[in-house]
């Protein structure tokens, strides 16, 4: 269980021994922050994810239809699906486009996603999953070894751990975007007490660097950060308490909750004498509007972002999540409830950023979800059970919106691509876009060049893509590449 | 007794009062070095240190025994009062440590266990119970408000129940077998299922772990939450195949008993050349794969509610029925036929299905499997004395599970085992001195700097809650009296905290047992409780000490009111009267909220600023006591428990 260890750092820096001296300390400390040619590094870029807690059954969230008029692609999905399958009537009637003349549909739940697929803001990368190489079919998953496939397989917490770390075979308390903050929140974030990267609700894995620690905001809408009731620093309380704060311990834990207090009183108060400035117009003219909890995070990233100026942060990554999407049972029910407030809120968000006051918040900020994995096609009776690929959604202006990118399997009945069997078993997926390729197609987006930095961020991508070639997925576009 | 008004106070080395003046980049890269510190453990680091100041030797020893009192009771209980400790120390005089310890601990697994049931339905049903704020609408009250009475027991619990070490191990085991509050919980009667649920563990706390896993496993609490209810057989639907769900299958392997990698007896990930993970890139061995998980998918189909129910209504429920108050019974009709391929080698019999006999062969192959002993002891050790237990004591633990095979599992032997073990007990290291003004003076060091685990926050509000003895009156409905029947009617702390009993998000608790904060990581250790630990969850527990000194009560000068938000009490208070009759004498007041919540460990300079800026200050005693109180419970000597 302690085998989490210091992974990587940024380009041309080697971990230093743990046991070094403190100079070596110092040598890091002062090395850590930088990525010389990130892209632009004054002009304004945000990163959000919304992460689907459980493991998203999103073969019901985007369906196939069929090419050329045909529907023979949902037919063979309703046989995969049997008691899950959405009826023709539950899903788009128009259907969207897809490559090479295929139809796609979307779950009427998730209208609004269509919407925006069709105005061009948001595309779907098909079938993506923990990949620890590229894998084309079944028989070559059989051979892998143990150290080849990604550990954890069908295990939330594992499968979630790989999502966020994009490690697939080992344990690491630092996430892909905290690797990105370790080497760059000092050049594009001059805030002490409010990192670069913000998480709303719960603390993740993905934004928890070696140095950087996210910002984690409450779930309370009304207070999200609340301050110290009675405290100011000039009375007695506030004398008394800051004296106690200032105390050395040698104790881990002690130093750790001590460090945790000083920072929440001084993020606490510094982030609402900011925030409170900012208020967030959802109710223009009939757009979709925020709605439950994930629309309040979804609020607190737009207060976050029309702040950022204040925070002086030219680059921010934000981490927001839904949970309940572990549907064994009820699922369609519950599956349609998520997805329903899952799309209202994406397109609530996707409308406030696009209708900044200076019009450029379109194409900086770009959303994408992620989840531990997709779920079984078949069914368990009432739900279905942990898989492997599945479909995610990425939207912004950035985007290259109304596609399908990445491989939608052919014939649910027998997931295939290209005639390479995909079916593990069950209706479980061998996915056909790595985890890796999405985070590095994130990333360089981001500005981080398809170098060693993109290795030191992502470590396991040159398995997938090497320097100089295209963007893995396509849905972005590299600033590097003109 | 000699009043020495101005104690003198060590000459400090330079390095650890300049601490206090650094900040912004400076402070960031003394972060650095403390984590250097810690590796090295060089005497230069070792000058913080805790101190207790007292006239006679005798007084001394006595100091020393409370504070050894004080460290157990606030690992074994729901926090320690100060008669518990004082009795405690008495003990320790008479019979000795390791005697007095066991003892307490005999007795209070000799007590009878107060189960959450029967009190919840005394104050759910009984009319004179009945508050004016509750809910009285039948169908609100068995729904979502039935929870209501559910927290108030908990509550109640801990903060008065006798039988405290029961109900603490209870609440660990709950953290380790999770069930939560989804929405389709909330149905009629759900607030009695989950105590139901708790009341597997508490009845069993100090007996059969193997009793535990076949009362969760035939739980309809735990059948709705991880959907082993009505799962059935594979079956052909329309032409499609329908699989037995995996669920409950796969967290009673990865969660409730085996975990997922293989572990030696010390706890440590093993990889598949035998070889302990040292490294990062070590892989640790799955013990099993999908195909397993398949398998054991089969044993758990069949169960279904105890209704006579008809199986093809619905998976889900209808409100015209109590599921919860029954175990799920077997209906061999929906269970799947044929033999499965278990862990340990153990396959079941072949032919008609026989879904008792299966579920008794899986849940003898997960208990007896090896991973069990340590994968257990381990959760277990990290909810009591530590975060990160050396692979001695994991050991030790585990082979208290393991018993050479004689009653494998019973819980009342491996929490004597966790409590009694050297890291739990001997983890201080306490010493003491003549002054200049000879006075005794008591220094409680960590002998270990990494040791030990942030409290978990619901308990650092029991803690206060019980040193203080909490009290709460009610308005009765109808007449509007105010009532005290003994009840604590307080609310979930989940919203604000983070964590509360039988309420986590997922199976997964409130926190992971492996999460590191960003510090630990370069240390290889964890802090599973820091999960929660977020800026708003800090300040929100840090207001909840401040609300409750500052809330006034006009019962007299020493009483103070917990906050009402936190529940549907008319007004809750707690008891400052101990505190307040020491005020005139600085040492012994200082003394006093020493041991009682920081068991002998408070910052030495800290106490030095308590009794000079505070205690000596203009104020008048309410502002001193508050202050004081608020400070010491929000301060990390009483948050951890080193």
């Amino acid at each position: 269980m302690k085998r989490r260890e210091f992974l990587g750092g940024c380009a041309g820096l080697t971990a230093t021994s743990l046991t070094s001296s403190v100079l070596q300390l110092q040598m890091t400390n002062s090395a850590v922050a930088s990525i010389p040619n990130l892209h632009q590094p004054t002009e304004y870029k945000a990163l959000v994810c919304v992460f689907l807690y459980g493991g998203n059954d999103s073969y019901n969230m985007l369906l196939p239809l069929g090419k050329n008029g045909s529907e023979s692609e949902f037919e063979n999905y309703r046989q995969a699906r049997g008691s899950l399958a959405l009826n023709r009537n539950q899903i788009s009637a128009q259907g969207i486009d897809g490559p090479d003349g295929m139809k796609f549909a979307l779950n009427n739940n998730a209208s609004e996603m269509e919407d925006m697929y069709r105005a061009g803001d948001l595309s779907f990368i098909a079938n993506v999953g923990t990949l620890s190489k590229p894998v084309h079919d079944v028989d070559a998953y059989n051979r892998l070894t143990s150290a080849e496939r990604p550990k954890g397989l069908f295990s939330h917490n594992d499968q979630q751990e790989i999502w966020q770390t994009s490690l697939t075979n080992q344990s690491s308390s630092v996430g892909w975007m905290g690797r990105i903050a370790d080497c760059i929140n000092d050049q594009v974030n001059n805030n002490a007490n409010i990192s670069m990267n913000i998480s709303v609700g719960r603390r993740n894995l993905m934004q928890s660097g070696s140095t950087v620690v996210p910002f984690v905001i409450g779930s309370d809408p009304d207070n999200p950060v609340p301050e110290l009731s009675g405290y100011n620093p000039n009375n007695l309380y506030g004398r008394s308490t800051n004296h106690m704060l200032e105390r050395w311990q040698n104790n881990l834990f002690k130093r750790q909750y001590k460090v945790g207090r000083q920072k929440a009183i001084a993020a606490s108060r510094e982030y609402n004498q900011i925030i409170s400035q900012v208020s967030v117009d959802d109710s223009a003219n009939g757009a979709p509007t925020f709605v439950g909890t994930l629309g309040d995070q979804l609020k607190a990233v737009v207060r976050n972002i029309k702040a950022r100026d204040t925070f002086g942060a030219k680059r921010q990554t934000f981490f927001v999540f839904q949970g309940g999407y572990d549907t064994h049972s009820n699922q369609d029910v519950g599956h349609a409830q998520l997805l329903s407030e899952l799309s209202q809120n994406l397109a609530a968000f996707n409308h406030v950023i696009s209708n900044d006051e200076d019009g450029s918040l379109h194409n900086q900020v770009t959303t994408y979800t992620a989840s531990d994995f997709g779920r079984t096609l078949s069914s368990n009776g009432a739900g279905s059970d942990h898989a492997w690929g599945g479909n995610q959604v990425i939207m912004g202006g950035a985007v290259d919106g109304g596609k399908i990118l990445g491989n939608y399997p052919e014939d649910l009945r027998n997931p295939s691509t290209a005639s390479r069997d995909l079916d593990v078993g069950r209706g479980r997926i061998l996915p056909t876009t790595s985890v890796d390729e999405l985070h590095a197609e994130l990333a360089r987006w981001y500005g981080v060049p398809n170098d060693n930095n993109l290795n030191s961020i992502i470590p396991g991508i040159r398995r997938f893509n090497r320097p100089g070639d295209a963007m893995p997925i396509g849905a972005l576009a590299d600033p590097f590449i003109t | 007794m000699i009043k020495i008004q101005k104690s003198q106070t060590k000459k400090l080395h330079p390095l650890q009062e300049n601490r206090g003046i650094l900040s912004g980049t400076l402070l960031r890269s003394f972060l650095k070095m403390s984590a250097i510190a810690a590796l090295c453990t060089s005497s230069l680091f070792q000058t913080a240190s805790a101190k207790i100041i007292v006239d006679s030797e005798e007084e001394r020893d006595e100091a020393i025994r409370q504070i050894k009192a004080s460290h157990f009771l606030s690992q074994a209980t729901f926090g320690p009062t100060w008669p518990e400790i004082v009795a405690l120390a008495e003990q320790i005089r008479t019979q000795g440590e390791q005697q007095a310890f066991e003892q307490w601990i005999d007795d209070q697994m000799a007590m009878p266990a107060s189960l959450m049931l029967p009190r919840m339905m005394e104050l759910q049903d009984d009319p004179e119970r009945r508050s004016s704020s509750d809910d009285f609408d039948l169908d609100a009250l068995t729904k979502q408000r039935g929870f209501m009475y559910y927290d108030y027991t908990v509550w109640e619990r801990a903060l008065t129940a006798k039988d405290q070490l029961r109900h603490r191990m209870s609440d660990a085991l709950g953290q380790i077998l999770v069930v939560g509050r989804p929405f389709f919980l909330y149905e009629k009667d759900s607030g009695r299922g989950l105590a139901i649920y708790q009341d597997i563990m508490v009845e069993n706390a100090f007996g059969s772990y193997r009793e535990i896993l076949r009362d969760i496993t035939y739980s309809p609490a735990m059948g709705l939450w991880l959907s082993s209810v009505k799962n059935k057989k594979q079956s052909l639907e329309n032409g499609v195949i329908t699989y037995p769900d995996e669920n409950f299958a796969r967290e009673l392997l990865q969660l409730f008993t085996v975990g997922v990698y293989r572990m030696n007896e010390g706890g440590q990930l093993m990889q598949k050349n035998g070889d302990p993970v040292t490294k990062y890139y070590h892989i640790p061995e799955e013990i099993y794969d999908n195909e397993t998980i398949k398998e054991y998918a089969k044993v758990f189909t069949g169960l279904t509610y105890a209704l006579g129910d008809d199986w093809n209504r619905d998976r889900e429920f209808s409100s015209r029925f109590s599921y919860f108050l029954e175990p799920m019974e077997l209906d061999n009709n929906f269970h799947s036929e044929g033999s499965k391929k278990l862990l340990l080698d153990i396959t079941t019999p072949g032919g008609q299905a026989n879904g008792a006999q299966d579920i008794e062969k899986a849940l003898t192959s997960v208990f007896w499997h090896k991973n069990c002993p340590p994968f257990i002891s381990r959760l277990l050790i990290q909810r009591f004395t530590t975060s990160n237990p050396s692979t001695d004591y994991v050991r030790h633990v585990s082979s208290a599970f393991r018993n050479n095979a004689v009653d494998r599992g019973n819980l009342g032997r491996v929490i004597k085992a966790i409590l009694m073990h050297s890291e739990a007990r001997d983890s201080l290291d306490i010493t003491s001195q003549l002054n200049g003004e000879g006075r005794w003076e008591i220094f409680a060091r960590d002998k270990d700097t990494t040791h030990g685990k942030l409290k978990e926050p619901f308990h650092q509000i029991t803690a206060m809650l019980r040193a203080f003895s909490v009290e709460s009156v009610f308005r009765k409905e109808g007449d509007g009296t105010l009532r005290n029947d003994g009840s604590l009617r307080f609310s979930s702390t989940l919203p604000k905290l983070g964590q509360f009993s039988m309420s986590s998000p997922s199976v997964f608790n409130f926190y992971l047992p492996d999460y590191q904060p960003t510090e630990y990581f370069q240390h290889k250790l964890v802090a599973p409780e820091f999960e929660i630990a977020t800026p708003s969850n800090i300040n929100n527990l840090v207001n909840i000490f401040h609300d409750t000194m500052n809330g006034e009560s006009s019962g007299g000068d020493h009483l103070r009111q917990f906050p009402t938000r936190m529940g549907y009490a008319e007004l809750a208070t707690v008891s400052l009267e101990d505190v307040m009759s020491r005020i005139d004498d600085e040492d012994d007041i200082l003394n006093y909220l020493n041991i009682l919540f920081c068991h002998g460990t408070m910052h030495q300079n800290s106490r030095k600023y308590y009794a000079e800026e505070i205690l000596r200050s203009n104020n008048n005693n309410r502002v001193k006591v508050n202050t004081l109180i608020t400070t010491i419970l929000s301060s990390p000597d009483f948050a951890v428990n080193n």
